[in-house]
């Protein structure tokens, strides 16, 4: 058997050791709390500085302390030590405690095949490429952790180790992308963790004036959007999401009571149906978002009659879906039931409001008249659109139009809903994403939270239910250009980027624009790839007449067999042509190595027995008396003599080394 | 170990300070009856081991300085005619000898290089149609400098090869080098000491290490060593057959003077630097460890089965 050389802890190795466990667990820190970062942090340097001034090295009691400590900590921090979360940090700190006692080359395995979970669980919270590149780098490192210590000779160079792992690494690449195209794919996660999931932004079903503008502060990503062929023009582009009927006065909502009455409405196509791919990240609730306005319900979720889409469960993990939407369209007819529910009003109508539609209605002759009254009001009286609108206590829509006459879009909605219900034209508010982020790179749009809008939906007869934005009659720009984040005072207008920016920042963009289109193509490949995917693909090759389980199976038996012949060669080379001789010597041998005194692979039977004696001399005796009957039974001419192998066997038996 | 080659030893490790491992390494070449090389720098006492090794086992010895001008002739012996006797008489060259010293072998031309060769693989030299036969035992101690020195002329691989060890004797350690400083004239010891045993037991040794028992264990351990000299990229080529008996004859003649009867793989390790650390190149740049080390490379690769 080939044995590695005897193997001792230096202070380098483990440095290496921890400095890969620290990278392996270093993208946790964006998903655990901070202070059980830092704790981590202190663990690790502890047992490198400990490597180098050994009064540092804790002692058995001290690690029990630590290890309880540990456990104390996650329990106060999650009141629990199970679930995804509690069972990160606590996996962590009992990998950093670990390192505290290593003291043998099984040790170094454990730590490694800990460190290679932590790596694991990392996908639990993140999948992105960049993510993915970078474990794959630390795997590589941690392997060749495991390839240096297995070494029967020390490298000839620093960096052989790695070189070797990352060829390895190559060679199993081709089994691992076999198994990942036909190895059957689960469509449910064997745990769901989605409840742990912290608090993601994203629009709520309930519109209170004040909340779209705190959306607004984040940039993160809401969904992509890639259009199969000439993407609409921007002032087309809102990203239809909720549709709100129901007031109090105060914010705006869906009455899940009257929500899904079927109503059937006529829809006429007045333009070609636009095809785009949506990629949506998680948000946590049911709804998904589509260009104004969606023709068909992707797989797994349906359309509603107000042209929502709904998906089957909660989005918790990202997910894909195509779809065809129409720009340009229109409705023959409102049932009354709806017709009513449009014209719902709260109690907040004020006098001053009825007034001021009165005076639009004796003005104009018909509904649309009216909308473009509205409209002007909003253009030309003092409206500023700001980012940090002003508090409306008491009765929010009427306080914005008569007093404040500063806000967001979702009190110009809100504001111009009621006033058109007032006015006794349907309406409703409606809420999503407006615009969108162009990426040149992968020919796709990014929208982000900060794109979140409202705008309203009236219904003119004739006509059907239009799209109104009153915002874009205060501050077309919103639509044009993009936001400025800059918050200024409360009440201050909002800035625009009309000019591209500086070089700097266009690099940066183009930069990030790279980065998010190389993690769209991941998704879409390799982390969207699902078992529908699959079916696909195994129809193409006539293969899909097997059920999931077969398939199991069958790439399952493959994977045994491969594994199964591996296996007998290594043991027919091995253990199966060894002698007696040899395995009762290997036994002895293993004995001593137990006592911290390896046989190395090359060393002979006279000088490891006289390194073994000269460790200890208590043993001497006995080994000498075992290595002068092995040298006897394997390198001498007799012909194998039973007695004196069955004499080996005993005292080898018979030798119970202890540590001391 | 065995008692009178103890004391050869220990009488050639008086002269030769703080060499016993060189003395007891070529005791063993000459035992396992191979010839042996020594490759060193100029004073470092390869003349001295030749000597002291002749005088202690009481052979008859002879030395030969090689140069650019020596002639195969003037190794092995020339054919005169004898005017007295009106025939050709051959006169034996100087090695016809028990034990031959060829100095600064790689300053001689290739031409009588190989005459030297010749003779030392066939145990006989064949002039004029008339094959002369070499004494028994017939031992050749063959220096050479550094080939990087001016004015040489290296040895082919394939001579090199005939040489059953390679060995560099090196410079003595600090004690030593001063006990040798402050000490007695070595050639004049010399010749106040005698032959510590007679040739004729020399030869009953020679017969003896044959006799020592090779397990197929040590077998196994020796083809594994040579395969992994072929398998390996580390070596530009790997270890010949020849190079095997090789290995396995000189780790007999090393458990010889160990006292045992039997070959240990401890033994094959011992022989191993100087048996094969000539046969082996390392592969790729001049940079890779030479000789000796790259032999312990390969010794710590392969585990013993």
């Amino acid at each position: 058997m080939k044995q590695p050389v005897d193997f001792t802890v230096t202070p380098t190795f483990m440095t290496k050791l921890s400095l890969m466990m620290g990278l392996a667990l270093l993208p946790h820190v964006a998903n655990i709390p901070a202070n059980i970062s830092l704790y981590l942090l202190l663990l690790l340097t502890w047992r490198i500085a400990g490597l180098y001034w050994t009064r540092l090295q804790p002692g058995r009691w001290m690690l029990l302390a630590a290890t309880l400590i540990s456990i104390l900590i996650v329990y106060s921090q999650y009141q629990t030590l199970l679930g995804r979360d509690a069972g990160v940090a606590l996996l962590g700190m009992m990998l950093t405690l670990k390192v505290n006692e290593i003291t043998k080359r099984r040790d170094i395995y454990v730590s490694v095949f800990i460190s290679y979970f932590v790596i694991i669980t990392q996908f639990l919270f993140s999948q992105s490429v960049l993510l993915t590149v970078y474990l794959v780098a630390v795997v590589i490192g941690l392997t060749s952790l495991l390839m240096e210590i297995n070494r029967v000779t020390p490298p000839r160079k620093p960096y052989l180790p790695v070189v070797s792992t990352f060829k390895i690494t190559l060679q199993a690449l081709p089994i691992a992308l076999v198994l990942f195209i036909i190895f059957p794919r689960i469509t449910q996660p064997l745990w769901n963790f989605s409840s742990e999931a912290s608090a993601r932004t994203g629009l709520d079903d309930r519109v209170t004036p004040g909340a779209i503008s705190e959306l607004i502060e984040s940039s993160e990503v809401a969904f992509r959007v890639q259009f199969m062929q000439q993407p609409p023009p921007k002032q087309q582009r809102y990203w239809r999401g909720l549709v709100m009927w129901d007031t109090d006065g105060y914010s705006w909502f869906t009455d899940e009571k009257q929500m899904f009455r079927r109503e059937t409405i006529q829809l006429m196509m007045i333009d070609n149906p636009i095809k785009y791919e949506i990629f949506l990240e998680p948000h946590d609730e049911e709804w998904l978002f589509a260009l104004d306005l969606p023709l068909e319900a992707p797989p797994r979720s349906r359309l509603t009659q107000d042209f929502q889409l709904l998906y089957n469960e909660p989005v918790t993990k990202p997910i894909n879906y195509s779809l065809h939407s129409l720009t340009r369209y229109g409705m023959t007819q409102l049932t009354p039931g709806l017709r009513h529910r449009a014209l719902q009003l709260g109690e907040n109508v004020t006098q001053r409001q009825r007034d001021l539609v009165a005076q639009w209605r004796a003005d104009s002759v018909d509904d649309r008249a009216i909308v473009d009254q509205a409209l002007a009001f909003f253009n030309t009286e003092p409206f500023i659109y700001t980012l940090s609108p002003p508090r409306y206590p008491s009765n929010p829509v009427d306080e914005f139009l008569f007093e404040g006459m500063a806000g967001f879009c979702e009190h110009y909605a809100t504001g111009f809903t009621q006033l058109m219900r007032i006015a006794g034209i349907p309406s409703r508010l409606v809420l999503g994403y407006q615009g969108g982020e162009y990426n040149a790179l992968g020919d796709y749009f990014i929208i982000r939270q900060y794109h979140a809008h409202a705008w309203s939906e009236v219904w003119l007869e004739g006509r059907g239910w239009v799209r109104i934005d009153p915002t874009a009659a205060v501050a077309p720009e919103r639509i044009e250009y993009p936001l400025r984040l800059a918050f200024g005072e409360q009440g201050a207008p909002a800035m625009f980027e009309i000019d591209g920016g500086g070089m700097v920042t266009s690099m940066m963009r183009h930069f990030t624009h790279a980065l998010d289109s190389a993690n769209i193509q991941w998704r879409r490949w390799v982390v969207g790839y699902s078992r529908e995917h699959q079916f696909t693909l195994m129809r193409n090759f006539g293969l899909d007449s097997y059920t999931a389980m077969q398939w199991s199976l069958v790439t399952l038996g493959i994977v045994a067999i491969v594994l199964l012949l591996v296996g007998l060669n290594i043991v027919r080379q091995g253990r199966l042509l060894l002698s007696p001789a040899q395995r009762v010597y290997q036994q002895f041998c293993d004995k001593l190595s137990r006592i911290g005194i390896s046989r190395r692979s090359y060393e002979g039977p006279m000088d490891f027995s006289r390194r073994a004696a000269r460790n200890r001399p208590d043993l001497a005796r006995q080994i000498m008396a075992i290595v002068d009957l092995y040298i006897k039974l394997r390198y001498a001419s007799q012909e194998s003599d039973g007695r004196q192998q069955r004499l080996f066997a005993r005292q080898v038996r018979q030798f119970r080394p202890r540590q001391r | 170990m065995s008692a009178e080659l103890r004391r050869v030893i220990d009488a050639a490790g008086n002269i030769l300070l703080g060499k016993q491992e060189v003395v007891k390494l070529s005791l063993a070449c000459l035992l396992a009856r191979g010839h042996l090389l020594i490759e060193d720098l100029p004073g470092v006492g390869k003349t001295t081991l030749a000597h002291t090794l002749a005088q202690m086992l009481g052979l008859h010895y002879q030395r030969i300085q090689f140069t650019s001008d020596l002639l195969p002739s003037d190794i092995v012996g020339v054919s005169i005619y004898e005017r007295s006797e009106q025939r050709f008489q051959f006169h034996h060259g100087p090695i016809f000898a028990q034990l031959v010293l060829a100095d600064e072998i790689n300053r001689a031309t290739p031409k009588a290089q190989s005459a030297l060769l010749e003779a030392m693989e066939e145990r006989q030299v064949t002039t004029d149609g008339v094959t002369h036969g070499l004494p028994e035992p017939f031992f050749v101690i063959a220096t050479q400098n550094p080939s990087h020195q001016v004015g040489t002329f290296p040895l082919p691989e394939s001579q090199l090869d005939r040489f059953l060890m390679r060995l560099r004797i090196g410079y003595p350690e600090r004690a030593a080098e001063r006990d040798l400083l402050s000490g007695e004239d070595r050639r004049q010891m010399l010749k106040r000491v005698g032959a510590v045993i007679e040739s004729q037991r020399l030869t009953e040794y020679q017969q003896r290490v044959s006799a020592i028992h090779v397990s197929d264990a040590l077998i196994d351990y020796c083809q594994d060593i040579l395969a992994y000299s072929r398998e390996s990229p580390d070596y530009r080529h790997g270890l010949s057959p020849r190079a095997g008996l090789a290995i396995l004859q000189s780790a007999r003649a090393w458990a010889l003077i160990e006292g045992r009867k039997l070959v240990l793989p401890e033994d094959l390790q011992a022989v191993l630097p100087a048996t094969i650390g000539h046969r082996l190149q390392p592969a790729g740049d001049s940079a890779e460890p030479h000789g000796e080390s790259l032999v312990m490379n390969l010794i710590s690769s392969v585990p013993i089965p």
